[in-house]
């Protein structure tokens, strides 16, 4: 890996996700599995300023039974 | 009781790898693993965006200032203080590492960055601006053969033919002014490669008072290339040392391209007094490293009535790309001494050319040369069944050569060193996956299935000859310079005052399982343990034993380097025999080894255990019986007197040892989603002697798995702008589980009588066998003739649809001719509002600027020309671009075209479109046809992307246009930020 020089987030909640990606816009990039980032930064094609790690974010690795439905977040 | 073999025997057993334990806990030392010295500084290559041109200026000035940036050395400077590469054919244009002035393909390194970490160095990278004048390149074989006025190598060279020879033995022309029947095949070979785990790795450091250049790197050898490379740096021999790294990450030929990045890091390190330290990206490594050669062979054959083949006539053109690098165009002749492969065909003649591209150059790469030659050659004998009406298995056992025949010499010069090919043949007939094979494609036709049988029998060659490859000089060249044959393998194995065995070799493993296969020969050897045995395989010139044929390629370790492993060890063996009858008073001729025990035959209660034994030499070297020199080390150079020089008659014997492969395979193809399923695949092989079935097999899956990629899925591709369309694994597709099927291997074993243990190679077989299976089955099903690899999706759908023709706007005209333009298209879309209102839209530019997603600004300069800037975005990759346009040949309310470039930090593009409105049937039209052309990183790793975006893009901005509501910005916001390198 020898990405261009970032700001790292590690997001602890969606609300500052999204105030992240609101006041950065295209600037700001959101790492979640990091499957295509991570070669793009790897190989500069991504240059972003700032990288929003979402691995850490409890809302979205949960699996809750509600109601006899399972409701699973996207890191499931 | 006890016999002159050790009972526990571990040749030809399943001895797991003792190499796995280290590898798959994650201890293994890598290239990028190994330590280099704090202050070393980090290489970062500047390449080429294009296929073709002149380098007019290039800017350094913001990348030197960079804090941490060493020096920018271009390929100016480089060519200073080196020489160019040799090469084995002559050319007029020199062979640099670096371009100098001139690029010839997409990824030529232009120049080196030295920084303190290669994060600055990348940093560095992205603030070079260079400016080229690009020229139109040469890219397919056919374009490079035929024409009159592009050439790879403008200066110098009047044509893209590098070397054109001709060949005939036995006597093709009386067979085929009469014969029966002549079948002709053409074929196309694409470019690809084995894309190893690991890409390249090289530490170069000189060293000013001792004037050396110590370089620890992934090459693999061969070891002729050593010369190649001290010639270049310009210093002897010994002031070049090659060391390996301690593990492989794998490599399949492939890493012996790392030849020039050697050269480059060791004269940067010269340059600027540090240790320098490159490691390659795999953007790099697919883009730059190497490649198989692509071929174009037309291949006929004269028959008889029953399929047999009486001679043979080749026209062979491979492309190696913008230079014929060492050891090319060593693809096109390691086949040359088997041309027949195992058939009885005595008369054959041959035309071999080599030509330039504006392609990386070719190299080694698993299966070299096999699987185009094969390709052709196997694809003719199925075209034979087809043509004569025969089963195709007929028609091979026709002429297939026959077991009394062994020892057989071919018209070419293969000694084929022996073989059984019936036996083997009979053996795959009756495995149970042939019959299903059978009954499939009878049940398939039934129920109205697509379903294809393909055969191939092919001689896999290993253990080259060095000398082959100068088959491609005349006979009287190869006077003048020397004649060169043969090849050595040498092992080194010495014991310990204790009983350790220690054993170096000239073959640099790339994953194989070196380690685990000599330790059971000397474990067998001596009777011990295979823990006792300790295999060090980290080569190093200045202390290992070595030739110009060392290395890892040709399959040459089972037979080869195991064989001298077994002899150095029974030399060994002969000496300490020597030492144990002195001590057991016996004869020496009478003295076993076995289970780490010295016996005497004739009483096994008369003995001396292995670490006693051979203590002696070491304690008492004074008092060893016969004045015996106490060395316990030995060192064996072996080779083979079958290997000579290619004779005057052209004849050469390739390589030493030559096994059988037999093929049969079953395809299934969706006719709804268009996808080749193999659905049985069963390979026999006769490799001689298996040392180790589970690591032959791991083998053979191996070549299995990258036959099945290079069959379906695998391909360099090229636009005719000579963009390189593969720079990632998003658009180069390597197969998995889902894709390769395990097929039913079955051995025979005919030891061959050339090789110390009987070993023949066998890992690339399947690379040779399984391309060509699949496309004989391919053409089975679908009943065409002209199958051209890989196998994708796509390509199978476009040949069930051969024959229906494509749906054309109705109102295109047809003359617009954009042949420049890789990407192009045309469209219509009947028009809601007037003409007038349209005519506004479009010239309204301040309008246009807001329709124009991302377009940060846009000026008009002079009438009718634009100059604006665009903030385009493909995935998570943005970039900022500048851009003009200009519009011409406008007639008020009927047509006009723009033309245009942009220039960004990820690409260039260039791109030119039509707009016609025209009026039928009292409705307009509006029609437009464009193309586009894209260079640079973008086009390398989002050719796919691109493509299709653009097609998409463009039509919904013409639509926009012609509707009278306001469109919808989002959708088309995202579409226009995948293109916007045009407009």
């Amino acid at each position: 890996m020898k990405p261009c020089n970032f700001k790292y987030i590690k997001s602890s909640s969606i609300n500052e996700v999204l105030d992240v990606l609101d006041i950065h816009g295209e600037k700001a990039q959101i790492l979640a599995g990091g499957q295509s980032l991570i070669s793009m930064l790897n190989m500069r094609i991504a240059n972003p300023e700032i990288i929003i790690d979402i691995n850490f974010l409890k809302d979205v690795i949960s699996l809750e039974n509600k109601d006899n439905t399972i409701e699973n977040w996207s890191f499931i | 009781m006890l016999e002159d073999q050790p009972i526990d025997c571990f040749i030809g057993n399943n001895i797991n790898r003792v190499e796995d334990d280290k590898l798959l806990n994650g201890k293994g030392q890598f290239g990028s693993d190994t330590p280099f010295k704090p202050n070393a500084l980090h290489a970062v290559v500047l390449r080429s965006e294009h296929a073709s041109g002149k380098i007019k200026r290039i800017d350094f000035s913001k990348a030197k200032k960079l804090k941490g940036v060493h020096s920018v050395i271009t390929g100016k400077d480089f060519s200073k203080i080196s020489n160019p590469l040799l090469s084995v054919i002559r050319t007029e244009f020199k062979t640099w590492c670096c371009a100098v002035d001139e690029v010839h393909y997409v990824g030529e390194p232009i120049a080196i960055i030295l920084a303190t970490s290669r994060y600055i160095g990348e940093d560095a990278l992205q603030l070079i601006d260079v400016e080229y004048s690009v020229n139109q390149p040469v890219i397919s074989i056919k374009e490079a053969i035929n024409t009159k006025t592009k050439f790879v190598h403008k200066k110098n060279y009047k044509s893209n033919v590098v070397s054109d020879r001709n060949f005939e033995y036995g006597k093709p022309n009386k067979f085929f002014t009469k014969s029966h029947k002549i079948v002709e095949i053409e074929i196309e070979y694409p470019r690809n490669s084995c894309t190893p785990l690991e890409g390249f790795v090289v530490h170069s450091e000189y060293d000013k008072a001792s004037r050396i250049y110590d370089v620890k790197s992934n090459f693999q050898g061969p070891f002729s290339l050593h010369s190649v490379l001290s010639r270049a740096l310009k210093v002897e021999e010994g002031k070049l040392r090659l060391i390996s790294f301690e593990d492989s990450g794998g490599s399949f030929g492939i890493k012996q391209a790392i030849m020039p990045m050697i050269i480059l890091t060791c004269l940067a390190s010269k340059l600027s007094n540090k240790q320098v330290i490159w490691v390659e990206d795999r953007l790099e490594h697919l883009t730059a490293a190497s490649s198989a050669t692509g071929r174009l062979t037309k291949l006929r054959a004269s028959i008889n009535e029953k399929g047999l083949i009486e001679a043979l006539d080749y026209d062979q053109i491979d492309d190696v790309g913008a230079y014929p690098r060492a050891p090319e165009p060593a693809s096109l002749y390691r086949m040359h001494g088997n041309l027949s492969g195992a058939y009885k065909v005595k008369n054959i003649r041959c035309r071999n050319r080599v030509v330039l591209t504006n392609k990386t150059p070719s190299g080694l790469n698993r299966g070299f040369g096999g699987p185009q030659h094969y390709f052709a050659l196997e694809r003719l004998v199925h075209q034979i069944a087809v043509e004569l009406n025969l089963n195709v298995l007929d028609v091979i056992k026709v002429n297939l050569l026959e077991k009394k025949q062994f020892p057989y010499k071919s018209p070419s010069g293969a000694l084929l060193d022996s073989g059984d090919f019936q036996k083997l043949v009979k053996k795959v007939v009756k495995s149970s996956t042939y019959k299903n094979i059978l009954k499939k494609k009878n049940n398939a036709i039934k129920n109205g299935k697509i379903y294809g049988i393909g055969y191939s029998a092919i001689i896999e060659p290993s253990i080259s000859n060095m000398g082959y490859v100068t088959t491609a000089l005349p006979y009287k060249d190869r006077e003048r310079t020397g004649h060169k044959g043969g090849a050595l393998a040498s092992t080194s194995v010495s014991i310990g005052p204790t009983g350790s065995v220690y054993v170096t070799c000239d073959s640099l493993p790339q994953g194989q399982g070196h380690k685990t296969i000599l330790s059971q020969i000397v474990a067998d050897v001596f009777g011990i343990k295979i823990n006792d045995v300790f295999v060090n395989t980290n080569h190093d010139t200045h202390k290992d034993a070595w030739s110009i044929a060392a290395g890892n390629y040709s399959s040459r370790f089972a037979g080869a380097v195991a064989g001298s492993a077994f002899n150095a060890a029974n030399n060994l063996k002969k000496k300490l025999k020597k030492i144990a009858a002195s001590q057991l008073n016996c004869k020496s001729e009478n003295i076993l080894f076995d289970k780490e025990k010295i016996y005497d035959k004739k009483n096994s209660d008369n003995y001396l255990n292995f670490k006693r034994l051979v203590g002696i030499p070491h304690w008492s070297p004074g008092n060893l019986p016969e004045k015996l020199n106490p060395s316990l080390k030995e060192t064996v150079f072996w080779g083979n007197e079958k290997l000579r020089p290619p004779n005057e008659k052209d004849e050469i014997n390739g390589s030493l040892a030559y096994g059988f492969v037999f093929d049969v395979c079953g395809i299934e193809i969706d006719p709804i989603t268009s996808k080749l399923k193999i659905d049985e695949y069963v390979t026999g092989h006769d490799a001689g002697k298996i040392i180790n079935p589970l690591l032959a097999n791991g083998q053979i899956y191996g070549a299995y798995a990258h036959a099945v990629g290079a069959s379906l899925l695998e391909e360099f591709k090229y636009n005719d702008n000579g963009s390189f369309l593969s720079g990632s694994f998003q658009d180069y597709h390597l197969p998995s589980t889902y894709e390769v099927n395990e097929p039913e291997i079955i051995h025979i074993e005919t030891p061959s009588p050339f090789t110390p243990l009987g070993s023949k190679g066998l890992g690339e077989g399947n690379c040779m066998s399984t391309p060509v299976a699949i496309a004989n089955a391919f053409s089975d099903a679908l009943k065409i003739k002209n199958v051209k690899l890989p196998l994708t999706n796509t390509k199978v759908h476009q040949y069930l649809n051969l024959n229906k023709n494509e749906k054309k706007p109705k109102h295109i005209n047809e003359k617009i001719n954009f042949k420049n333009y890789p990407i192009n298209g045309i469209g219509e879309f009947e028009l809601n509002i007037d003409q007038n209102e349209l005519w506004k839209k479009i010239f309204d530019f301040k309008n246009l600027k807001t329709i124009i997603p991302g377009c940060k600004s846009l000026k008009e300069i002079t009438k009718n020309n634009l100059n604006g800037i665009i903030q385009l975005s493909i995935g998570p990759v943005k970039g900022e671009y500048s851009f003009n346009v200009s519009i011409k040949k406008i007639k008020q309310n009927k047509s006009f075209e723009i033309s245009g470039n942009g220039h960004g930090e990820l690409g260039n593009g260039t791109g030119i479109a039509k707009i016609e409105i025209i009026n039928k049937n009292k409705k307009s039209f509006l029609v437009y046809s464009y193309g586009a052309k894209v260079d640079g990183k973008i086009m390398i790793v989002g050719n796919r992307l691109i493509n299709s975006s653009v097609k998409l893009l463009v039509n919904q901005i013409f639509q926009s246009f012609t509707l009278n509501k306001s469109s919808d910005e989002t959708f088309l916001k995202k579409l226009l930020k995948l293109f916007g390198i045009k407009i």
